[in-house]
């Protein structure tokens, strides 16, 4: 009480001398600027109408609804536009069937489902993207809640699911990545799963009056997976994947996974698992280089926050923040925790350092699911996008099932040296509405240097939103592709030199939160209008140098058409 | 203008005494006057937030009788701390977070010397995702606090850290350390400030100086082994990492939060009462509370099946039967129910009918790998050799970390 009556008699004082102040002053009081968004809601200008189907409120509260689905930005048809792929949640016997949507030459897109044989329904989480029978056209995996299926891309719009691909029916897959973990130029498969789910186990709210989706510690986790890509025999027919968990040795330590990142952790040039556990320490899966792995998420700082705490660890990114030459692994978190930045340094060595880097200051915090690291205004460094939405429900009923687990998304501006800034206030399109959101997918869909993004919300539109940040720097967009395979050399490290800066990036379009993005890696040049150089360490090991004739363009570098590094 | 010919004023004229007492009542007048603004100032009534009105229709009638009761309580007197503090405490307990947070402004403004309310008070509004906000009244605990009570401070550093004010957690953490160098929660806090400026040397010091510590033991090994790492002793490393995988999870810290627990109700507070008093070998106890519950919520199949748990503890499994078949009666769709009956059955060598139970709640609950290994357990003792090795190769795709399936199916093996 006289704490209160004290900063009151105080406050009284400074509000007078404010009056006072303000009152003497000549000329109008300053107000700060609001700087101009970045992005504008396009999704009904290019007529993508998805609405996401979580299957039925019925006060069951099962729990895969409350995970949410992602999608993909890839282009199926190798027209140069990327496409769009949505997927539902609302059990296999349900009207809702995912949708494919292709980009036609005006840049709207059209539906083309039907007869697509991607049309399907299911349980569906993730998607990843990749040729895995080195075709040249991009494959798709859908995890599931108890399943998961495998799409061969035919041609002409068409996908083939395989039965007998070799992978079995998972326990609940959550997110999915396509890398080639034995170098054998054949794109192998990691399936996260999440937990082992009693779908007849009913959760609670603490009051005990009404139920809510459970929380993963009800259950026993679940082993991520990892199947080998078997190529093709000699008549060139594709034999599917076999699975090769327990050898790798990934059967050994389950967890509750949600997020995958498929990178070289440690610099040895060989593809690493990351894998962010809900509420139990991440595991990071070192590659032996002989089929096996190694997990060493403690050894290297990545399992816990600093205070030796997992967290619920959900999406994923990974990108150079401060130009240091080393990326680091950002983490989406509950609400009440913070989001984890974990910074390398020295190489395949990571500190918990979201606090330095500026994103535990703000003010109001979000349950992160879908992000990205993406310079958004192309000035050289990288920023940050969230999208948000709870997992258990506060506060008093709402009308509507979902309006309980909404929050507004949230973006970062990088300063350049690593330290962000929240700017969701000016990105209204992006920020405003809260929405239960879960998949992030980046990718620049006009072509146009400005990397615009695809959310996924439980129950909600897909929404698109197309980059418009004023005065973007200059750019470059590569896209690392081997011709003998046939496809994007998924693994491949990108290092581009302009002026002073060399930047670098990374061919794996599966990041985010049970999405895939455009697997073309995209560089923000800021006010450097030339490019000095690209180099390509392709996934078996070898660089390559090419030559780029100038920014500001999309550029497609082959293998072997490079100079080869000594 | 006439002249006032009236008589000058006594005071002016009259004796000295007589001046002396006006002075002295004038004196006194204006004492008494700064006392009273003084006593105004200390004492005058604190303006309190209005009572919340809570929406207890989807509510436990047990919860939302507790919270009506601390309410009316309030609305008694209004004026009383102890009330508001109550009904704080009670929301807190059952989650209603707003109404909480209210409840305790007001016994903050009530009993403004006491560090609990702001403390409480952060706690929630640190959970609730208002970090900047939980911070000034973590500070507010923090200076309350006596020094014995180091834990206001502690989560007042914690979120000092946790906002990168590492110089401002460094010294209150210093602080709580000078007031017990024993403290190994402030230890900590130092070691994460130091690894938050890669201050490694620094961190593994303060590491090593906790590490033998059981309440942060396992912590304390982790960080250590990502230190040892950074510092480049990866054999030391290695070892820590090796020692963390053996050791138990630390303990949850106390907390002044923990209190809560004795303020639930309802089904919930009921069913983790029961759990606690097994816990403690009190079986007599959470039998009669188990009773007592299910006569107060008979169709609560949660309720039946903790009691089926009590009567099991106590030994008496006809009667654990009957309340676990109650208990699937009333949620038939129930995986971990019939799997709970599989188990009873089971250790009373009825395999059997543990076999069909196992069975059931595999159909409802078709990843459930405990359910899979004891059915191949069950169909083990039948003789069911082939029966067996396929659920423990079931229970092995599942968990393929589960290392009794694999242990039996390896004994198959062996005997065939």
């Amino acid at each position: 009480m006289a704490t209160i009556r004290r900063a009151m008699l105080i406050l009284g004082f400074v509000c007078v001398v404010c009056v006072v102040t303000l009152g003497c002053r000549q000329g109008p009081v300053a107000v700060a600027q609001t700087p101009p968004p970045w992005f504008e809601d396009v999704t009904d200008a290019l007529a993508v109408d998805f609405t996401h189907d979580p299957g039925p409120v019925d006060g069951t509260y099962f729990m895969p609804q409350s995970m949410g689905s992602g999608a993909a930005l890839f282009d199926f048809d190798n027209d140069g536009k990327l496409d769009i792929y949505l997927v539902h949640n609302a059990g296999p016997k349900s009207h809702s069937k995912n949708r494919l949507f292709q980009q036609q030459p005006d840049g709207r897109f059209k539906d083309v489902s039907a007869g697509s044989g991607l049309d399907f329904a299911g349980h569906c989480m993730g998607v990843a993207i990749g040729d895995v029978n080195n075709d040249g056209l991009p494959d798709v995996y859908v995890s599931e809640y108890a399943g998961g299926r495998l799409f061969l891309n035919r041609g002409g719009g068409r996908f083939e699911e395989v039965k007998e691909s070799g992978i079995d029916k998972q326990i609940w897959g959550t997110a999915v990545s396509f890398l080639d973990y034995d170098r054998d130029g054949w794109l192998d498969l990691v399936i996260v799963n999440y937990v082992a789910l009693d779908p007849t186990y009913p959760c609670t709210t603490p009051a005990g009056g009404g139920r809510d989706y459970c929380h993963p510690d009800n259950f026993k986790p679940a082993a991520a997976r990892l199947y080998r890509n078997r190529g093709c025999d000699k008549d060139g027919r594709w034999l599917g994947f076999e699975d090769r968990t327990e050898f790798a040795g990934l059967a050994a330590v389950p967890g509750p996974g949600l997020g995958v990142l498929c990178v070289d952790f440690n610099g040895d040039g060989w593809p690493d698992i990351f894998v962010a556990n809900d509420s139990k320490p991440n595991h990071l899966w070192i590659n032996n280089k002989n089929g096996k792995f190694t997990e060493e998420a403690v050894l290297r700082g990545i399992a816990f926050d600093t205070a030796g705490r997992a967290q619920a660890n959900m999406g994923t990114a990974w990108g150079d923040i401060d130009a240091s030459g080393l990326s680091c692994v950002f983490v989406t978190h509950l609400n009440n925790e913070y989001h984890g930045l974990w910074k390398q340094k020295p190489r395949g060595r990571f500190q918990e350092s979201a606090a330095t880097a500026g994103l535990t200051k703000i003010g109001w915090r979000g349950t992160g699911f879908g992000t990205a690291f993406a310079d958004f205004d192309n000035d050289g460094a990288l920023d940050l996008a969230i999208v948000n939405g709870k997992v258990f429900r506060t506060g008093a009923p709402t009308k509507s099932h979902w309006d309980a687990y909404a929050e507004r998304n949230q973006v970062f501006a990088n300063n350049g040296a690593g330290v962000f800034r929240d700017i969701s206030e000016s990105n209204p399109a992006l920020c405003g509405k809260p929405n239960v959101a879960r998949g992030l997918a980046l990718g620049d869909l006009n072509n146009d240097g400005g990397l615009d993004l695809l959310v996924t919300t439980i129950g909600g539109k897909a929404r698109i939103l197309r980059n418009v940040a004023a005065k973007r720097g200059h750019w470059l967009t590569v896209r690392a592709f081997d011709p003998a395979l046939k496809r994007d050399a998924i693994g491949a490290q990108i290092r581009v030199s302009a002026g002073a800066r060399r930047y670098h990036g990374v061919v794996q379009p599966s990041q985010s939160y049970l999405c895939s993005h455009d697997p073309r890696v995209h560089f923000g040049l800021g006010a450097v209008d030339r490019v000095d150089g690209i180099e390509v360490q392709w996934p078996d090991g070898t660089t390559e140098s090419f030559e780029c004739p100038g920014a500001d363009r999309n550029l497609e570098v082959q293998r072997g058409k490079g100079q080869l590094a000594k | 203008m006439a002249k006032d010919n009236s008589p000058s004023n006594p005071a002016d004229e009259g004796p000295p005494s007589r001046r002396r007492l006006y002075v002295l009542l004038g004196v006194l007048a204006v004492v008494a006057g700064f006392a009273a603004v003084w006593w105004t100032y200390r004492y005058w009534p604190a303006t309190l937030p209005a009572i919340p009105e809570i929406d207890l229709t989807q509510t436990d009638a047990e919860v939302a009788d507790a919270i009506r009761t601390a309410r009316e309580a309030v609305v008694k007197s209004p004026r009383e701390i102890e009330p508001w503090a109550r009904l704080a405490m009670v929301l807190h307990a059952h989650k209603f977070v707003e109404p909480a947070m209210i409840c305790y402004t007001a016994a903050a403004a009530l009993d403004d010397e006491n560090p609990v309310w702001p403390y409480l008070h952060a706690t929630l509004l640190h959970e609730g995702a208002k970090p900047v906000e939980a911070l000034a009244l973590f500070e507010s605990a923090g200076r309350l606090a006596p020094r014995d009570s180091p834990m206001p401070r502690l989560r007042h550093g914690e979120l000092l850290l946790e906002l990168g004010r590492f110089d401002d957690a460094e010294r209150v953490f210093a602080r709580v350390l000078a007031d017990d160098k024993h403290d190994v929660h402030a230890r900590l806090g130092l070691a994460q400030t130091a690894l938050s400026r890669s201050q490694y040397e620094a961190a593994l010091t303060h590491l090593t100086a906790i590490m033998h510590q059981e309440p942060v033991r396992k912590r304390t090994t982790a960080l250590r082994a990502a230190v040892l790492e950074q510092l480049g002793k990866h054999e030391d490393a290695l070892f820590e990492r090796s020692r963390y995988g053996d050791l138990p999870d630390d303990p949850p810290r106390a907390d002044l939060t923990d209190q809560l627990a004795e303020l639930r109700v309802g089904l919930p507070g009921r069913l983790v009462r029961a759990k606690s008093l097994i816990g403690q070998s009190r079986i007599a106890d959470a039998v009669a509370l188990m009773e007592d519950t299910v006569k107060r919520y008979p169709k609560s199949d949660q309720a039946w099946i903790a009691l089926a748990a009590t009567k099991e503890a106590k030994g008496d499994f006809a009667a654990a039967e009957k309340a676990i078949d109650k208990s699937i009666e009333l949620a038939p769709e129930r995986a971990d129910h019939r799997f709970r009956f599989g188990k009873l059955l089971q250790k009373q060598k009825r395999f059997s009918d543990a076999a069909a139970t196992f069975r059931l709640a595999i159909a409802r609950s078709p990843a459930d790998a405990d359910a899979y290994h004891r059915l191949g357990e069950c169909l083990m003792a039948m003789g069911d050799r082939t029966g067996a090795a396929d659920a423990f190769q079931q229970a092995l795709r599942i968990q393929p970390n589960m290392p009794e399936p694999r242990k039996e199916l390896e004994k198959l093996q062996k005997t065939n």
